[in-house]
């Protein structure tokens, strides 16, 4: 009998702690549905405001569904503290990073957009996207070698891409190495033909 | 007994719940309810907006205000630090600009506006090697647009006459001139070189000084700068009487007339700057020829100096500048210590005043970078002295100055006082 009732008592609580999860579960999956289809509106403060009673400064999902809805809603600084916490609970993702770098780029915080690119790039060297933008960014700089690493690595992964191509023919043409920056020029017409940057580069190397 | 477990495991679980519920509100440091519901909260948006607006209106002190609550609200960004700068530049507070463009450049180290207005602020607080620096980080374009030049061999001139008249009788008037010429090596390094005479007449002997300056300073970062310096001095002692003396460099005695005395200063000096703050730690070795008394004969001898200084300058339109220092020196047989406080302030647009005061044995003493030395023998005790700049046009700057000097010197070991007036006027020409 008295076996009875401890196996009645822990059936019982386990139904208990099981019926609480689920409903909280399922609480949990109706504030993302709902955000989501506020988010599709383009209501992005009703998208957040229905994140808010489920938050947790511990989870990363909700920080970062914060800090993209944040950066759509404008509120950059608010959005970039969400993705750094959740760059804080998952050091290794580059989703964050990748997430954290938009907010960071509209308020042209290019110090620390470069930070997270060769952060991202430290744990993932084959990156393109982060090899492309952080060879963007150097190109900008005026920093040409840099930048031409960057581009190079990206075209020797992708030969066809055209985006990386003109960037390293620039790099090229900037550092004075006219052979390789017609080569490029003229691969980058063939991928993109008539491609006006393509053409302005050659007409600098006549 | 269970059903009273079952009633703690409900009651913990549902306080849980409710902690965790109510931590998702209260905890969340980024939600955008604000704690104190007496203080507006703020989004990017409306800062960025306000804040535009008020720039492109000039009103400056809302733009201000706003920034500095939504600075305390976490929202800080670049354009809103350009425009808090832009805004304190406009009201001319060049230091609280400095600090805000300073923040803006840690968002974006290659934006040229931001760099440009530092380079004004340097500009415009007289921080030449700040002013420098933020130049040779210019793009080429701005750079050839301000006429800005990495090398110029003869950068500026200046030049400087000084009168002492005392009232000791044995005491003639002195005469002090100098010529210093300024070369920029590069938007870091510049050179200062002078080259100067002293003349008096002391008893019966004469007392002629010429001396040659070369001050190299290097800004190892914005705020950090470092110096070294070497001065030579040369006196030459010519007496009525030839004596027989032994002169430690010429090895045995012999009879003179006329003494020839050299004299070598090295100087370094590592300076920060805080905002308005300025700090410095200098130190120098002063090695010259001291007549022995009792032995009739010169000996080598080496003075040491050690300061630190420290200033501020206070915010308000004067620029309002205060300055201490503290001075340890060190030599054969004595120790002191040396206390001098500067004050300065801009009266007007061209127009800057100084006053000083020194208090200490200045035997030896050393100032303005290892460009003044206090050889004399006549040692002085107080100094005290008021002096001006003033801007005739941008290129040419005329000075002028009056100090009082307390001195002393042994006469038969009988200290003799007297009071010493000096008044200089010099003209500086930024070429």
């Amino acid at each position: 009998m008295e076996n009875l009732k401890k196996i009645a008592f822990i059936l019982l609580f386990a139904g208990i702690a099981s019926l609480s999860m689920s409903q909280s579960q399922s609480v949990i999956q109706s504030a993302y549905s709902k955000s989501y289809e506020s988010e599709q509106a383009g209501s992005y403060t009703t998208a957040i405001n229905e994140l808010k009673p489920i938050y947790k400064a511990d989870d990363y999902t909700v920080n970062i569904r914060l800090g993209w809805l944040s950066y759509l809603a404008k509120q950059y600084t608010t959005a970039i503290r969400y993705y750094n916490i959740a760059i804080a609970l998952k050091p290794y993702a580059i989703e964050a990073r990748f997430g954290c770098v938009k907010p960071l780029s509209a308020i042209e915080s290019w110090e620390k957009v470069k930070e997270n690119y060769l952060k991202i790039l430290e744990i993932d060297p084959q990156n393109t996207v982060a090899n492309y933008w952080l060879g963007v960014m150097y190109y900008n700089a005026k920093d040409y070698v840099s930048g031409l690493k960057l581009f190079e690595k990206v075209v020797n992964l992708y030969p066809l891409d055209y985006d990386s191509t003109i960037m390293l023919a620039w790099c090229k043409l900037n550092l004075s190495k006219q052979i390789d920056a017609r080569i490029l020029f003229n691969q980058a017409l063939i991928i993109r033909p008539n491609d006006s940057s393509a053409l302005t580069g050659l007409k600098l190397l006549k | 007994m269970y059903k009273i477990l079952i009633i703690i495991l409900l009651m913990v679980s549902s306080f849980a719940k409710a902690s965790q519920l109510y931590n998702s509100f209260s905890d969340d440091s980024l939600s955008v309810q604000a704690a104190d519901s007496t203080k507006e909260t703020l989004t990017f948006q409306q800062v960025d907006s306000i804040t535009y607006q008020c720039y492109l209106v000039g009103n400056w002190d809302k733009l201000i205000n706003t920034g500095k609550e939504a600075i305390s609200q976490q929202i800080d960004y670049k354009r809103l630090r350009q425009r808090m700068g832009y805004a304190y530049f406009a009201k001319t507070d060049y230091y609280s600009s400095m600090n805000h463009y300073e923040k803006a450049l840690k968002f974006d180290k290659t934006d040229s506006d931001t760099r440009l207005y530092l380079y004004y602020c340097g500009l415009y607080t007289g921080n030449n090697a700040y002013t420098r620096y933020q130049l040779g980080k210019l793009p080429y374009e701005t750079r050839k647009n301000l006429k800005a030049k990495p090398f110029k061999i003869v950068d500026a001139v200046d030049a400087e006459y000084n009168l002492k008249t005392n009232d000791n009788k044995t005491r003639y008037d002195a005469n002090y001139g100098r010529l210093g010429v300024s070369t920029k090596l590069g938007y870091r390094l510049s050179l200062y070189q002078s080259v100067s005479t002293f003349a008096q007449l002391v008893d019966s002997s004469g007392l002629k000084q010429n001396e040659y300056y070369a001050g190299l300073k290097w800004n190892v970062c914005p705020k950090i700068d470092f110096m070294i310096a070497y001065h030579y001095l040369n006196s030459t002692i010519i007496d009525s009487v030839t004596y027989r003396r032994q002169l430690p460099w010429r090895g045995k005695a012999m009879d003179i007339s006329k003494d020839t005395l050299p004299g070598n200063l090295f100087y370094s000096k590592i300076s920060f700057i805080v905002n308005r703050f300025q700090f410095g730690l200098s130190g120098s070795l002063f090695n010259y020829s001291k007549y022995d008394s009792i032995k009739l004969a010169y000996t080598k001898a080496l003075t040491q100096q050690y300061t630190f200084d420290a200033g501020v300058t206070l915010p308000g339109k004067l620029n309002l500048n205060l300055k201490s220092s503290l001075t340890a020196m060190f030599d054969l047989q004595t120790r002191r210590l040396i206390f001098s406080q500067k004050i300065g302030a801009l009266l007007s647009k061209n127009f800057w005043l100084e006053g000083n005061v020194t208090f200490g044995n200045l035997k030896n003493y050393t100032e303005y970078d290892g460009l003044y030395v206090f050889n004399a023998d006549d040692a002085t005790t107080f100094k005290t002295g008021l002096g001006f700049f003033w801007n005739l046009t941008p290129n040419i700057c005329f000075l002028g100055n009056y100090t009082y000097n307390m001195k002393y010197f042994d006469k038969n070991n009988i200290i003799i006082k007297y009071n010493q007036n000096s008044f200089s006027t010099g003209i500086i020409w930024k070429i």
